[in-house]
Protein backbone atom coordinates (compact mmCIF):
# COMPACT_ATOMS: atom_id res chain seq x y z
CA UNK A 1 0.00 0.00 0.00
CA UNK A 2 2.86 2.64 1.21
CA UNK A 3 4.38 1.43 -2.27
CA UNK A 4 1.66 2.46 -4.20
CA UNK A 5 1.32 5.26 -2.40
CA UNK A 6 4.84 6.24 -3.42
CA UNK A 7 4.05 5.74 -6.84
CA UNK A 8 0.81 8.31 -6.85
CA UNK A 9 -1.67 5.85 -6.35
CA UNK A 10 -5.15 7.84 -5.17
CA UNK A 11 -6.47 4.74 -4.37
CA UNK A 12 -3.92 3.66 -2.00
CA UNK A 13 -4.18 7.05 0.33
CA UNK A 14 -7.97 6.25 0.07
CA UNK A 15 -6.83 2.74 2.20
CA UNK A 16 -4.68 4.35 4.42
CA UNK A 17 -7.04 7.49 5.34
CA UNK A 18 -9.86 4.61 6.02
CA UNK A 19 -7.61 2.30 7.31
CA UNK A 20 -6.43 4.91 9.54
CA UNK A 21 -8.58 7.63 10.58
CA UNK A 22 -9.88 6.33 13.92
CA UNK A 23 -6.64 5.87 15.38
CA UNK A 24 -5.38 9.15 14.63
CA UNK A 25 -8.50 11.20 15.06
CA UNK A 26 -8.96 8.65 18.66
CA UNK A 27 -5.04 10.13 19.72
CA UNK A 28 -5.56 13.49 18.24
CA UNK A 29 -8.78 13.92 20.59
CA UNK A 30 -7.37 12.23 23.71
CA UNK A 31 -4.37 15.14 23.74
CA UNK A 32 -6.68 17.77 22.57
CA UNK A 33 -9.46 17.18 24.06
CA UNK A 34 -11.80 18.43 21.64
CA UNK A 35 -13.66 17.23 18.33
CA UNK A 36 -13.19 20.31 16.26
CA UNK A 37 -9.59 20.43 16.89
CA UNK A 38 -8.95 16.71 16.77
CA UNK A 39 -10.40 16.64 13.20
CA UNK A 40 -8.10 19.71 12.12
CA UNK A 41 -4.64 17.73 13.25
CA UNK A 42 -6.14 14.24 11.68
CA UNK A 43 -6.42 15.83 8.46
CA UNK A 44 -3.66 17.71 8.64
CA UNK A 45 -1.97 14.11 9.64
CA UNK A 46 -3.04 12.61 6.38
CA UNK A 47 -2.18 15.99 4.26
CA UNK A 48 1.66 15.31 5.97
CA UNK A 49 1.06 11.63 5.03
CA UNK A 50 0.08 12.68 1.39
CA UNK A 51 3.07 15.03 0.96
CA UNK A 52 5.74 13.08 2.75
CA UNK A 53 4.98 9.20 2.24
CA UNK A 54 8.51 8.89 0.42
CA UNK A 55 10.28 9.60 3.44
CA UNK A 56 8.69 6.86 4.78
CA UNK A 57 11.46 3.99 4.69
CA UNK A 58 9.22 1.26 6.50
CA UNK A 59 12.09 0.81 8.86
CA UNK A 60 8.91 1.18 11.77
CA UNK A 61 5.66 0.17 11.29
CA UNK A 62 3.08 2.03 9.51
CA UNK A 63 1.15 2.95 12.67
CA UNK A 64 4.08 3.95 14.53
CA UNK A 65 5.08 6.39 11.79
CA UNK A 66 1.49 7.54 12.03
CA UNK A 67 1.57 8.33 15.92
CA UNK A 68 4.32 10.06 15.65
CA UNK A 69 3.17 12.47 13.08
CA UNK A 70 -0.18 12.69 15.11
CA UNK A 71 1.23 13.26 18.74
CA UNK A 72 3.75 15.89 17.26
CA UNK A 73 1.20 17.96 15.63
CA UNK A 74 -1.28 17.57 17.99
CA UNK A 75 1.27 18.89 20.49
CA UNK A 76 2.52 21.75 17.95
CA UNK A 77 -1.43 22.62 17.95
CA UNK A 78 -1.52 22.99 21.59
CA UNK A 79 1.41 25.51 21.53
CA UNK A 80 -0.17 27.46 18.62
CA UNK A 81 -3.58 27.48 20.79
CA UNK A 82 -1.37 28.41 24.03
CA UNK A 83 0.03 31.19 21.58
CA UNK A 84 -2.98 33.16 20.43
CA UNK A 85 -4.57 32.88 23.69
CA UNK A 86 -2.08 34.67 25.14
CA UNK A 87 -1.62 37.41 22.43
CA UNK A 88 -5.43 37.58 22.89
CA UNK A 89 -4.95 38.20 26.79
CA UNK A 90 -2.21 41.26 25.90
CA UNK A 91 -4.76 42.84 23.12
CA UNK A 92 -7.24 42.89 26.16
CA UNK A 93 -4.97 44.20 28.92
CA UNK A 94 -4.36 46.82 26.04
CA UNK A 95 -7.62 47.15 25.20
CA UNK A 96 -7.74 46.74 21.83
CA UNK A 97 -9.70 43.37 21.42
CA UNK A 98 -12.44 43.55 23.82
CA UNK A 99 -13.74 40.09 23.44
CA UNK A 100 -13.74 37.94 27.01
CA UNK A 101 -11.66 35.38 26.86
CA UNK A 102 -14.24 31.91 27.06
CA UNK A 103 -13.23 28.98 28.96
CA UNK A 104 -12.92 25.59 26.55
CA UNK A 105 -16.56 23.79 28.24
CA UNK A 106 -15.63 20.32 30.19
CA UNK A 107 -14.32 17.58 27.75
CA UNK A 108 -16.83 14.95 27.26
CA UNK A 109 -15.17 11.62 25.51
CA UNK A 110 -17.60 10.32 23.14
CA UNK A 111 -15.77 6.54 24.06
CA UNK A 112 -16.27 6.97 27.86
CA UNK A 113 -18.36 4.38 29.28
CA UNK A 114 -21.70 6.13 30.62
CA UNK A 115 -20.90 5.13 34.79
CA UNK A 116 -17.88 6.22 34.14
CA UNK A 117 -18.16 10.14 32.54
CA UNK A 118 -18.25 12.28 35.18
CA UNK A 119 -14.82 10.90 36.51
CA UNK A 120 -13.52 10.82 32.81
CA UNK A 121 -14.48 14.62 32.64
CA UNK A 122 -12.47 15.07 36.27
CA UNK A 123 -9.18 13.17 34.58
CA UNK A 124 -9.26 14.78 31.45
CA UNK A 125 -9.18 18.43 32.94
CA UNK A 126 -5.88 16.78 34.94
CA UNK A 127 -4.66 15.54 31.90
CA UNK A 128 -4.84 18.83 30.11
CA UNK A 129 -2.26 20.21 32.80
CA UNK A 130 0.33 17.31 32.56
CA UNK A 131 4.03 18.34 30.64
CA UNK A 132 4.04 17.26 26.98
CA UNK A 133 5.68 13.80 27.17
CA UNK A 134 3.49 12.48 30.08
CA UNK A 135 0.68 13.19 28.43
CA UNK A 136 1.12 11.84 25.12
CA UNK A 137 2.52 8.37 26.81
CA UNK A 138 -0.37 8.79 29.26
CA UNK A 139 -3.23 9.03 26.35
CA UNK A 140 -1.77 6.54 24.36
CA UNK A 141 -1.40 3.55 27.21
CA UNK A 142 -4.93 4.64 28.78
CA UNK A 143 -6.42 5.92 25.32
CA UNK A 144 -5.37 4.09 22.86
CA UNK A 145 -4.32 1.29 24.97
CA UNK A 146 -1.19 0.79 23.56
CA UNK A 147 1.35 -1.47 25.69
CA UNK A 148 4.59 0.15 27.09
CA UNK A 149 6.77 -1.42 24.12
CA UNK A 150 4.34 0.71 21.67
CA UNK A 151 4.70 3.80 23.37
CA UNK A 152 8.87 3.28 23.46
CA UNK A 153 8.74 3.11 19.51
CA UNK A 154 6.66 5.59 18.84
CA UNK A 155 8.31 8.17 21.31
CA UNK A 156 11.63 6.76 20.24
CA UNK A 157 12.39 5.92 24.14
CA UNK A 158 13.19 3.27 26.12
CA UNK A 159 10.42 1.15 28.18
CA UNK A 160 12.32 1.87 31.43
CA UNK A 161 11.84 5.65 30.18
CA UNK A 162 8.06 5.67 29.84
CA UNK A 163 7.15 3.28 32.63
CA UNK A 164 8.96 6.46 34.29
CA UNK A 165 7.10 9.22 32.06
CA UNK A 166 3.67 7.17 33.36
CA UNK A 167 4.83 6.91 36.79
CA UNK A 168 5.12 10.56 36.80
CA UNK A 169 2.32 11.22 35.16
CA UNK A 170 -0.09 9.09 37.38
CA UNK A 171 1.85 11.53 40.32
CA UNK A 172 0.82 14.81 39.31
CA UNK A 173 -2.48 13.31 38.44
CA UNK A 174 -3.30 12.42 41.79
CA UNK A 175 -2.14 15.87 43.11
CA UNK A 176 -3.97 17.38 41.41
CA UNK A 177 -7.31 15.42 41.55
CA UNK A 178 -6.49 15.49 45.51
CA UNK A 179 -6.67 19.70 45.56
CA UNK A 180 -9.57 19.31 43.75
CA UNK A 181 -11.41 17.43 46.32
CA UNK A 182 -9.73 19.26 49.10
CA UNK A 183 -10.84 22.49 47.91
CA UNK A 184 -14.33 20.81 47.22
CA UNK A 185 -14.41 19.68 51.15
CA UNK A 186 -13.61 23.54 52.17
CA UNK B 1 -9.11 6.48 52.64
CA UNK B 2 -12.68 7.14 50.91
CA UNK B 3 -10.62 10.11 48.87
CA UNK B 4 -7.83 8.23 48.25
CA UNK B 5 -10.52 5.13 46.46
CA UNK B 6 -12.03 8.22 44.57
CA UNK B 7 -9.02 9.20 42.80
CA UNK B 8 -8.06 5.82 42.00
CA UNK B 9 -11.49 5.46 40.26
CA UNK B 10 -11.13 8.16 38.27
CA UNK B 11 -7.86 7.31 37.63
CA UNK B 12 -9.63 4.08 36.08
CA UNK B 13 -12.41 5.75 34.76
CA UNK B 14 -10.64 5.64 31.19
CA UNK B 15 -10.77 1.91 31.24
CA UNK B 16 -12.72 -0.07 28.53
CA UNK B 17 -12.75 3.45 26.39
CA UNK B 18 -14.27 2.91 23.02
CA UNK B 19 -12.24 4.96 20.11
CA UNK B 20 -13.73 8.08 18.83
CA UNK B 21 -14.94 8.62 14.92
CA UNK B 22 -14.03 11.41 12.90
CA UNK B 23 -17.41 11.37 11.64
CA UNK B 24 -18.99 10.69 7.88
CA UNK B 25 -17.06 11.66 4.67
CA UNK B 26 -13.43 12.34 6.51
CA UNK B 27 -11.55 11.02 3.50
CA UNK B 28 -13.46 13.95 1.35
CA UNK B 29 -12.42 16.40 3.85
CA UNK B 30 -9.05 15.53 3.69
CA UNK B 31 -8.79 15.82 -0.35
CA UNK B 32 -9.96 19.16 -0.06
CA UNK B 33 -7.49 20.19 2.53
CA UNK B 34 -5.05 18.62 0.54
CA UNK B 35 -6.32 21.08 -2.67
CA UNK B 36 -6.34 23.71 -0.16
CA UNK B 37 -2.53 22.82 0.59
CA UNK B 38 -1.41 23.02 -2.68
CA UNK B 39 -3.21 26.42 -3.57
CA UNK B 40 -1.59 27.74 -0.82
CA UNK B 41 1.98 26.41 -1.83
CA UNK B 42 3.35 29.86 -1.76
CA UNK B 43 1.37 30.77 1.51
CA UNK B 44 3.60 27.66 3.26
CA UNK B 45 6.72 29.31 1.57
CA UNK B 46 6.00 32.91 3.01
CA UNK B 47 5.10 31.44 6.74
CA UNK B 48 8.47 28.94 5.92
CA UNK B 49 10.49 32.40 5.90
CA UNK B 50 8.89 34.09 8.24
CA UNK B 51 9.59 31.18 11.31
CA UNK B 52 12.06 32.58 13.53
CA UNK B 53 14.83 29.88 13.07
CA UNK B 54 14.48 30.78 9.24
CA UNK B 55 14.65 34.27 9.84
CA UNK B 56 17.28 34.18 12.33
CA UNK B 57 19.27 32.34 10.04
CA UNK B 58 18.73 34.67 6.48
CA UNK B 59 20.24 37.21 8.43
CA UNK B 60 23.04 35.82 9.93
CA UNK B 61 23.84 34.51 6.63
CA UNK B 62 23.24 38.34 5.39
CA UNK B 63 25.24 39.44 8.17
CA UNK B 64 28.58 36.58 7.02
CA UNK B 65 28.18 37.65 3.68
CA UNK B 66 28.70 41.50 4.22
CA UNK B 67 31.27 40.71 6.62
CA UNK B 68 32.97 38.96 3.86
CA UNK B 69 32.60 41.42 1.20
CA UNK B 70 34.19 44.05 3.67
CA UNK B 71 36.85 41.84 4.41
CA UNK B 72 37.26 41.41 0.56
CA UNK B 73 37.59 44.92 -0.55
CA UNK B 74 39.72 45.94 2.22
CA UNK B 75 41.77 43.23 1.05
CA UNK B 76 41.87 44.30 -2.49
CA UNK B 77 41.74 47.84 -1.48
CA UNK B 78 45.37 47.29 0.31
CA UNK B 79 46.10 45.23 -2.68
CA UNK B 80 45.75 48.06 -4.88
CA UNK B 81 46.70 50.85 -2.76
CA UNK B 82 50.52 48.93 -2.73
CA UNK B 83 50.34 48.27 -6.47
CA UNK B 84 49.51 52.46 -7.01
CA UNK B 85 52.69 52.95 -5.25
CA UNK B 86 54.85 50.84 -6.83
CA UNK B 87 53.25 52.11 -10.08
CA UNK B 88 54.11 55.92 -8.90
CA UNK B 89 57.77 55.10 -7.96
CA UNK B 90 58.49 53.33 -11.24
CA UNK B 91 57.14 56.16 -12.84
CA UNK B 92 59.03 58.37 -11.22
CA UNK B 93 62.22 56.62 -11.78
CA UNK B 94 61.00 56.91 -15.64
CA UNK B 95 60.70 60.55 -15.18
CA UNK B 96 64.35 60.85 -13.85
CA UNK B 97 65.08 58.92 -16.59
CA UNK B 98 63.98 60.99 -18.90
CA UNK B 99 65.06 64.11 -17.20
CA UNK B 100 68.56 62.79 -16.93
CA UNK B 101 68.34 61.92 -20.52
CA UNK B 102 67.36 65.35 -21.81
CA UNK B 103 70.22 67.08 -19.50
CA UNK B 104 72.91 65.00 -21.47
CA UNK B 105 70.83 65.49 -24.84
CA UNK B 106 70.96 68.89 -24.24
CA UNK B 107 74.65 68.98 -23.29
CA UNK B 108 75.77 66.69 -26.02
CA UNK B 109 73.62 69.06 -28.53
CA UNK B 110 75.62 71.83 -26.80
CA UNK B 111 79.40 70.25 -27.59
Amino acid sequence: MVEQLKHGDENAFKIIVTTWQDMVYNTAMGILQSAEDAEDVAQEVFVQVYESIHTFKGESKLSTWLYRITTSKALDHIRRKKRKKRFAFVQTLFGENNEIIIQPPDFHHPGVVLDNKESATALFRAIEKLPGNQKIAFVLNKVEGLNYQEISEIMNTTVSSVESLLHRAKNNLRKWLRQVYQNKDK
Amino acid sequence: MEQHNKIENILNSLDGIKKASPGDFFFTRVQARLQKEEISFWGRIAAFITKPRVAMAMLALTCLLNAAALFYQRGSASASSIADQLEQSGNDDYNTTLATNTYYDENSEAR
